[in-house]
């Protein structure tokens, strides 16, 4: 039972899939929940929703910031699914965050109150292959999302597809996320080896930061992760007076950049 | 026992990108584990640069006053840089050095790790990054200064609640970015598989220079064998020697802070729950939706919400027994040694003091205690003269 790959292989079909990353409770409930509903409305084709967590040491300073800034207003990860369970989106939610946040809130908890709000995956930033069967208490439940790097050597690669359920997340260079340097060609040979053995989709993210990048990776792959970049305009415009709009103009950017890709 | 775990602690639980870096890192360790050549050139350099074999010291006016066991101390504060912290630098460094690794990155609270990283690669002909909390930088000027005359370059960590666990937090993430070229030189028996295993081996000197040096000294194994704990490295290094003998109880003390009650402390084993931080499951200090919680001890080396995944499992197993002392008993430990010894302890060996303070006057004359002074005081002369001043007031 793979419920987020079903969907996202459905919408492949379509065209290049885009996904972008929100930090839950970024700059504030309110407006997060509002965001999420202008991403659905702009094509976008899931949405990675990030659980905060105190020490979030995959993430870059803009991601760290949103995350510091949603837990000083006192989102928990139960907030999440208590707010977002008000909603009905058409697009599936997809949860990332740190192993502790699942652990401690129960594996087999968190997939069931996260997949009646609207859940499909669950991607854990510090979980690597060998931390796979600490997630088994979601199986069925949410599709768990496992990350391969462009550090990871092919076999490795291969492996992680093999098991990965939902998509395969590769990042696209070595760093943090919205601060890795794109690796275009260890993307292109990661992909293209997992490929021939393994029918998964593969979605780069870290450090995607333009529609036009987007397009031009887009154009090897099954689409892009977008976070940072996205996060980083909200931080830069958020009580501007066409804030929204320009929001929304940003994810219609990358939605016809996939298109063309 | 599944790789890397002491039992149901450990692991590796990291971002992909460090997972390659760290397969490296363990073929690189398993290779020179089993050089013999490696560990001569390590022991040269402990014998000839150092200053090992640390001595083994029998404290008796400080016996004599407790009117119980007799108590001997291991002296990792005559250690150069003046901790034990340097055994574990210099391994690593060498380590690294032999992996074709260029550069080094260290993490450092109080900065007694900082200026040890900054010292082996100093001899070593290394560049060496150390990342340091904003905080700590201000409360430890005078390490930063050390580590830049050594060549180091300091970077203030301003994010989160910028001590330790955020400059750990700070280095793995530029390990992320420069896994090529850089080798993380993690200070405690913390992180992820190798680290915790690694750093005990480099450290375990401790306990086999002990081992020898009591049995010679006494012809027998000490009764209790005592070191704080915070990532618990010396700990692990002194204990790592015992472990096979039973009757000798060991007992690692935790940083009580103001006390266990008040919640400003940093006793992660006596009242943390098990989760994952930095790399390995554990016991750790956190609220009930796994964040990470801020932690309190006068003295900054035991400053740290995390504990080396091996101490959990012997926590757990009951092989070892872990407790608490408070800020004002390590304080008092720290003066009634320098005034009985003529030993000034730096403040986080002064909690393996303060406990030994309480068991020994109830124990017979032949019973022996061997406590892990892990290193020297003088960093801590200023913490203490404000914290009398403020009593005094």
């Amino acid at each position: 039972m793979d419920p987020l790959r079903d969907v996202l292989l459905e919408r492949r079909k379509k065209h290049k899939l885009f996904i972008p990353y929100l930090t839950f409770g970024y700059p504030d409930v309110v407006s997060f929940c509002e965001l999420l509903r202008i991403c659905e409305e702009e094509g976008a084709d899931a949405i990675e929703v990030g659980i905060p967590h105190s020490d979030p040491v995959a993430d870059g300073p803009v991601i760290q910031t949103t995350s510091f800034v949603a837990l000083k207003q006192g989102v928990t990860p139960r907030t999440v699914p208590e707010v977002l369970s008000r909603f009905h989106f058409s697009i599936p939610l997809i949860a990332m965050t740190y192993g502790n946040i699942v652990l401690q809130y129960g594996v087999g908890k968190f997939a069931k109150d996260y997949r009646e709000a609207g859940f499909l995956g669950l991607i854990v930033a510090d979980f690597p292959l060998e931390a796979w069967e600490f997630l088994e208490g979601a199986r069925g439940v949410l599709s768990r999302v496992l990350l391969a790097s462009v550090t990871s050597p092919l076999e490795r690669v291969r492996r992680i597809a093999e098991r990965a359920e939902g998509f395969v997340y590769l990042v696209s260079g070595k760093g943090v996320t919205g601060k890795a340097e794109v690796d275009f060609q260890a993307i292109v040979e990661r992909v293209t080896y997992v490929k021939h053995y393994v029918p998964a989709l593969v979605l780069p993210g870290f450090g995607i930061h333009s529609p036009d990048q987007a397009e031009y990776i887009a154009a090897c792959t099954d689409g892009v992760i977008v976070g940072s970049a996205l996060l980083e305009y909200i931080i830069e415009h958020r009580g501007e007076k066409d804030f929204v709009r320009g929001f929304a103009d940003l994810i219609q950017a990358y939605r016809e950049a996939l298109d063309r890709a | 026992m599944k790789k890397g775990f002491f039992g149901e602690f450990g692991g590796q639980f990291v971002p992909e990108t460090l997972m390659h870096p760290l397969e490296e890192l363990e073929e690189a360790y398993e290779y020179y584990r089993n050089d013999p050549s490696f560990w001569m050139e390590l022991e040269l350099y402990f014998k000839t640069y150092a200053g090992r074999p640390t001595p083994l010291t029998y404290a008796a006016r400080l016996s004599e006053e407790l009117g119980g066991a007799r108590v001997y101390l291991k002296r990792e504060d005559l250690n150069h840089t003046g901790s034990h912290k340097l055994n574990n630098t210099l391994g690593q460094v060498l380590l690294a050095k032999k992996m074709g690794k260029k550069r080094i990155i260290a993490e450092t609270g109080a900065g007694q790790h900082g200026v040890a990283a900054a010292t082996a690669c100093a001899l070593l002909g290394l560049s060496c990054q150390v990342y340091m909390g904003a905080v700590d930088v201000e409360r430890q000027k005078l390490n930063v200064f050390r580590m830049q005359i050594l060549g180091a370059e300091v970077i203030p960590v301003y994010s989160g609640s910028q001590t330790l666990k955020d400059a750990i937090n700070e280095a793995l993430r530029d390990w992320v970015r420069n896994v090529d070229t850089t080798h993380y030189v993690i200070g405690s028996v913390v992180g992820p598989h190798p680290y915790p295993a690694m750093v005990r081996d480099f450290q375990s000197v401790i306990g086999r220079e002990a081992k020898e040096q009591f049995l010679e000294r006494e012809g027998r194994l000490p009764d209790y064998v005592i070191a704080c704990v915070g990532g618990g490295s010396n700990a692990m290094g002194i204990f790592s020697a015992f472990l096979p003998h039973k009757e000798v109880k060991l007992i690692g003390v935790e940083a009580g802070g103001l006390g266990l009650e008040t919640g400003k402390h940093a006793a992660s084993i006596g009242r943390g729950r098990k989760g994952v931080l930095h790399g390995s499951m554990s016991f750790i200090l956190q609220d009930e939706f796994g964040q990470i919680q801020e932690t309190h001890s006068i003295a900054a080396g035991l400053d740290y919400p995390g504990v080396g995944p091996e101490h959990s499992f012997l926590a757990v197993t009951g092989r070892a027994q872990y407790v608490a002392v408070t800020d004002k008993e390590a304080q008092e430990a720290f003066c009634l040694l320098a005034r009985t010894e003529g030993i000034i302890p730096a403040l986080e060996s002064a909690h393996a003091i303060a406990y030994a303070l309480k068991i020994a006057p109830s124990l017979p004359r032949e019973a022996t205690i061997l406590i892990c002074l892990s290193g020297r005081g003088d960093k801590d002369v200023g913490v203490v003269m404000e914290s009398l001043v403020r009593e005094e007031k």
